[in-house]
């Protein structure tokens, strides 16, 4: 065989390479990351809410627990733009944005609505980024040529994501 | 580069090229026509180093568009298109590794 034959040949002497080269070859992308992440955004918010409307207040128990939704809120906005930005920066083509021209707008306003997500404790920001996700991850699938459907989410906050239908 | 084994590494052109299969070079073919749409070439890139790609388009400045089969390729979507100097060779033949099963 001649495969075995230049693989010996490469073993002894090491032929050069020709480098059929991709981006790690990974291939992994997935925008539910993303969503989930928007999810917890809005599920913290809530929590926050239920808090601030309960009996207990100016405890430390208050604060600690207002404290760690806070900070899990900051982390799973900034979770949300990180995720959407490599998908954008890694898997989007220049053909993809030919294609859905809408890209660069949404991939922008993610970006601002995470931010927002982050310093405000609001509801509809929360919203407004899940929208905007649910929105990309459509488009990511139907790139994938993969169908996908609007389902409530089946935990609290329970609002409606983007599945892909496998 | 008259003729020259190379072994093909990563998966931007699978599934007809898969990584660890070697194939034949030779720039013999450039000496009497220049690169050809549908042909794998192999050629030097500054950042990324010996690439080989299929030919998707000539340009008339005869500058080539490659492109690999993968969609998260790295070519001319991503580093633009290359000079027809760049170019060393065509891919004349392919061994690929015996595939189990």
């Amino acid at each position: 065989m001649l495969y075995h034959f230049l693989d010996k040949l490469d073993e002894t002497f090491g032929l050069d390479e020709a480098r059929a080269h991709c981006d790690i070859p990974c291939g992994i992308y997935d925008p539910h990351l993303a969503q989930v992440a928007a999810l917890t955004v809005i599920r913290m918010v809530d929590l926050m809410e239920d808090l601030v409307k309960g009996e207990i207040k100016e405890t430390m128990t208050f604060h600690n627990s207002l404290t760690r939704y806070i900070l899990i809120k900051e982390e799973h906005a900034e979770l949300c733009k990180r995720e959407i930005r490599v998908i954008f920066g890694d898997f989007i083509k220049k053909e993809h944005v030919e294609k859905y021209p809408e890209l660069p707008t949404l991939f922008h306003k993610i970006m601002q609505a995470g931010s927002k997500a982050r310093q405000s404790a609001s509801r509809e920001a929360g919203l407004e980024l899940l929208a905007l996700v649910n929105r990309f991850a459509e488009i990511f699938w139907e790139i994938k040529g993969i169908p996908t459907k609007r389902v409530k989410a089946p935990y609290k906050p329970e609002e409606e994501i983007v599945y892909p239908v496998l | 580069m008259i003729l020259k084994f190379l072994r093909v590494r990563g998966a931007s052109l699978a599934p007809l090229f898969q990584d660890g299969d070697f194939v034949l070079a030779s720039r013999l073919p450039l000496w009497f026509r220049p690169p050809r749409v549908g042909e794998v070439v192999v050629f030097s890139h500054p950042a990324y180093g010996r690439l080989m790609k299929r030919v998707a388009q000539v340009l008339p400045d005869r500058r080539l568009i490659v492109r690999g089969t993968d969609i998260d390729s790295v070519d001319s979507r991503t580093f633009g298109a290359i000079e027809a100097r760049q170019v060393e060779g065509v891919v004349i033949a392919h061994i690929p590794r015996p595939r189990s099963g």
